[in-house]
């Protein structure tokens, strides 16, 4: 018989409570770090830039272990803790392990190569590589793996590719990543600025516009222009103006509708999220956005439907922007930040799923379907709810309050610094590569397809774009990162 | 109230509910639900006056596996009938 559907349904078998549960793990491990002063945290791997390659990889603290050391480390204990997840998932884990095993090593050596003095350094780091030129291409290892997955993700051999789906979860390893970001927000809370307030406040504010407006301008120009019969128009507008996937997976739900309608919408979502991700962030930085750099992240987190693509694109707008800044301005911002501004955005748009689905399937079944029968639950709220959320949350809480009581600032940032930082951009790497491991281009060319994906260009080219940007820079415009220091 | 829980997905065609041996199906979800109210009248015989309630969980598997990691679930449907 099949169970009743309870408040902890799922608690430990979907990959949203295991990017929460992961993700609290180690801060909770940084935290203790840093309340004993037992190094139990720094082993974490960070990669350098680099003319001798000696010194390109190095655990968070350096004195640690050596760098090749703290490599084999991560790997284990970051294995370790995902197969848990996996297993408790009911993943096929051998399938997973290697599949996770193989993109864990694909992506260090993406890492590691790309992070070269010659591709990353800036203008102004050259003379301490001694070298006379560099690219000077902030985050080009984000750059190189994504385009490495999409490569084998789209030509590699159907089986290879069906293998490497089974390890390649972009959506757990951002949502481990966003946790860990959290923190960020926290040790802000220590230093006292009140900025991290104010960067959830206009977040929030951002996105509630966003939602009135986006919305019912997408369901229209579907019904109206492309003749979209409403179970069609509905499941785009929620995935084009929301939340992307989920939300095309929320509204589908709520409106009862076909399940053929969000997986076809859902292909296209992450299709167009991939080709944002690539376009954004070079314009944002090349165009006057560079003088509002909060504001062109925030629009970032309208605009870029997958919470994957979203966090990825502001990671490369982070390093863009922060590189141009350095290079002409002279100035050296916080790393973080411009990836914090496009992540909250969308954290606000994650968290009114549950209430948007819970309102369109009242009305649709009280006024559209007409079944008096069946009654909407307003559990629907809490179970669509995403539980990565309450992680960031706490962490940012727990890592402010500690650190500003008992734990104090030096510690806190000694302790948590190896996740909130550089085991952040690992996963960060690992979300690249396993976003263009599961972009497959073929689905474009599905039947019935053109009609559908050309509403959802348009609606992203003439509504989403335009009025996120303007959005984000009335709420926005002004704040610009910390500077180091 | 008497509570039933099943499970209940879409074959490409029609929607299909299912608990054991119980197996009912239809083209929309308005016709199911009456056939689902007839089938349940006949396997428990509610009383004259009695509501019935009925959680259909949508089986999740039937989303293609890539999916999954986007949002925890479906769609989760209540119905109670009043005999």
């Amino acid at each position: 018989m099949a169970e009743e559907k309870k408040w902890y349904t799922g608690m430990f078998s979907t990959e949203d409570w295991w990017s929460f549960w992961i993700g609290l793990f180690f801060v909770a491990v940084g935290i203790i770090a840093a309340a004993t002063g037992v190094d139990i945290s720094g082993w974490v791997i960070g990669f350098e830039k680099w003319v001798d390659i000696g010194n390109a990889l190095q655990p968070d603290h350096s004195n640690m272990m050596s760098g090749v050391s703290s490599l084999i480390v991560s790997y284990i204990i970051f294995t370790i803790a995902t197969c848990v997840g996996a297993y408790f998932m009911g993943m096929d884990m051998k399938k997973y392990f290697w599949a996770w095993t193989l993109i864990f090593w694909l992506s260090a050596i993406i890492f590691l190569f790309s992070r070269h003095a010659y591709i990353q350094a800036t203008s102004i780091e050259r003379a301490d590589f001694g070298i006379s030129w560099s690219l000077s291409i902030g985050g080009a290892h984000y750059i190189v793996a994504l385009f490495v997955g999409l490569l084998i993700g789209n030509l590699a051999p159907k089986s290879f590719r069906e293998f490497m789906y089974h390890g390649a979860r972009p959506e757990w390893f951002i949502k481990i990543a966003i946790v860990f970001l959290g923190c960020k927000l926290g040790m802000k809370v220590v230093d006292s600025t009140g900025y991290a307030l104010e960067l959830l406040l206009v977040g929030a504010c951002a996105t509630v516009a966003a939602y009135l407006l986006f919305w019912p301008l997408v369901y229209t120009l579907c019904r109206k222009g492309f003749k979209l019969t409403r179970e069609w128009a509905a499941t785009l507008a929620s995935g084009i103006s929301i939340c992307g996937v989920s939300a095309s997976i929320a509204t589908g739900g709520a409106i009862r509708a076909r399940p053929i309608v969000p997986v076809m919408i859902s292909s296209l979502i992450v299709v167009f999220a991939v080709v944002e991700l690539v376009i954004l962030p070079p314009v944002l930085t090349y165009t006057p956005w560079f003088n509002e750099p909060m504001a062109a992240a925030s629009s970032l987190g309208l605009t870029v439907k997958t919470d994957g693509a979203d966090a990825a694109a502001g990671a490369i707008t982070d390093q863009l922007m922060r590189t141009r800044a350095q290079q002409e301005l002279g100035v050296q911002w916080e790393e973080g930040w411009i990836t914090s501004a496009s992540v909250m955005t969308k954290i606000w748009i994650d968290m009114f799923i549950g209430v948007w689905a819970l309102i369109l399937a009242m009305l649709w079944l009280r006024y559209v379907e007409k079944r008096p029968d069946e009654k909407v639950e307003k559990m629907e709220v809490w179970w669509r709810f995403p539980k990565f959320v309450l992680g960031y949350f706490v962490a940012w809480i727990a890592v402010g309050v500690l650190g500003l009581t008992v734990i104090g600032p030096d510690a806190m940032d000694w302790g948590i610094h190896p996740f909130e930082s550089t085991g952040r951009h690992l996963f960060f790497i690992l979300t690249f590569t396993s976003i263009g491991l599961v972009t497959n281009f073929r689905k474009l060319a599905e039947e019935n397809m053109g009609r559908l994906a050309l509403a959802y260009g348009l609606g992203l080219l003439l509504i989403i774009i335009p009025l996120g940007w303007i959005i984000a820079y009335i709420f926005h415009n002004g704040m610009m990162p910390p500077t180091v220091g | 109230m008497h509570v039933v829980n099943m499970s209940f997905y879409h074959d490409g065609e029609q929607w299909i509910a299912r608990d054991g041996d119980l197996e009912v199906m239809a083209s929309n979800l308005g016709d199911l639900d009456g056939k689902l109210r007839e089938a349940l009248e006949k396997r428990y015989t509610p009383p004259q006056g009695s509501r019935l309630a009925v959680n259909l969980d949508f089986d999740y598997s039937t989303i293609p596996h890539w999916m999954i990691q986007y949002h925890p679930y479906y769609m989760h449907r209540r119905l109670e009938f009043d005999y």
